[in-house]
């Protein structure tokens, strides 16, 4: 069975590119929020199989990126969350990896940016669609 | 090959290296993306000079910070540099000076644009 997605990103350009990546992956894009606490709802409602969290999105109705990747992780942590953000940092990779993300994509995205999404898809979810 | 990206100064308007691999994607994804610039920015633009001329910090800060995204995507160093400066002005409630930026930033996006359309 095709694997579903969520894309959470305020940016329509970074989602469309991640759409088209993720479906490259072969992932079936359920739906796309643009901001935390939407894609914290649409989390709830449609159970995706793997999220894109974008850190760095404004606020929304008191939610933060930050508070949504801990709900999810809390609520489902099988969910696979591919964190995505602008800021290199190390020790904010660091954070979101060690509180479960399975990966850390920095924008803006290149050809191989999605590779160790895929990469680590195959070694944790081998029976998806990668 | 000539995308018009150069400015005077000699920075690009966009990232060569993401535009090609935008484009190595395949499928309509580069043109759609361009599309979307076309379409979105000038509103965006119109929103955010609207917000600075009332001086309202909250909506300056998003739709400055929806720009700064919007170039992130393209490697456009000097519209994320300028929205950047626009919404960390707001961030801080003080504004002088945001609407100068913002001259400098509409004139850097029409650039931009050009040059995406060059590569479309």
């Amino acid at each position: 069975m095709t694997p579903t997605a969520l894309i959470i990103d305020d940016s329509p350009f970074a989602r469309k590119i991640i759409r088209h990546h993720l479906i490259k992956l072969g992932f079936h894009i359920e739906d796309e929020a643009e901001n935390a606490a939407q894609g914290l709802r649409l989390f709830r409602e449609l159970k995706p199989k793997l999220v894109t969290l974008d850190v760095m999105m404004p606020e929304r109705d008191g939610i933060d990126s930050m508070a949504a990747f801990r709900t999810m992780r809390k609520e489902s942590p099988e969910t696979a969350i591919v964190v995505v953000s602008a800021v290199p940092f190390e020790k904010t990779r660091d954070m979101f990896l060690n509180e479960g993300a399975i990966a850390y994509v920095i924008k803006p995205f290149g050809q191989f940016s999605f590779e160790p999404v895929r990469q680590k898809l195959q070694r944790t979810f081998p029976a998806w669609t990668v | 090959m000539n995308t018009h990206s150069e400015d005077t100064a000699g920075v690009a308007a966009v990232d060569e290296r993401i535009i090609q691999e935008l484009r190595e994607e395949g499928g309509d994804l580069l043109a759609d993306l361009v599309g979307m610039f076309v379409e979105e920015v000038p509103g965006q633009l119109t929103e955010l000079e609207a917000a600075l001329r009332k001086g309202d910090t909250g909506a300056t800060r998003l739709t400055a910070h929806t720009l700064k995204g919007t170039a992130g995507n393209f490697g456009a160093s000097q519209m994320q540099t300028l929205a950047s400066a626009i919404e960390m002005k707001a961030r801080d409630g003080a504004l002088d000076g945001a609407l100068a930026i913002f001259v400098q930033l509409r004139t850097e996006c029409a650039r931009v644009r050009e040059a995406l359309e060059a590569v479309r």
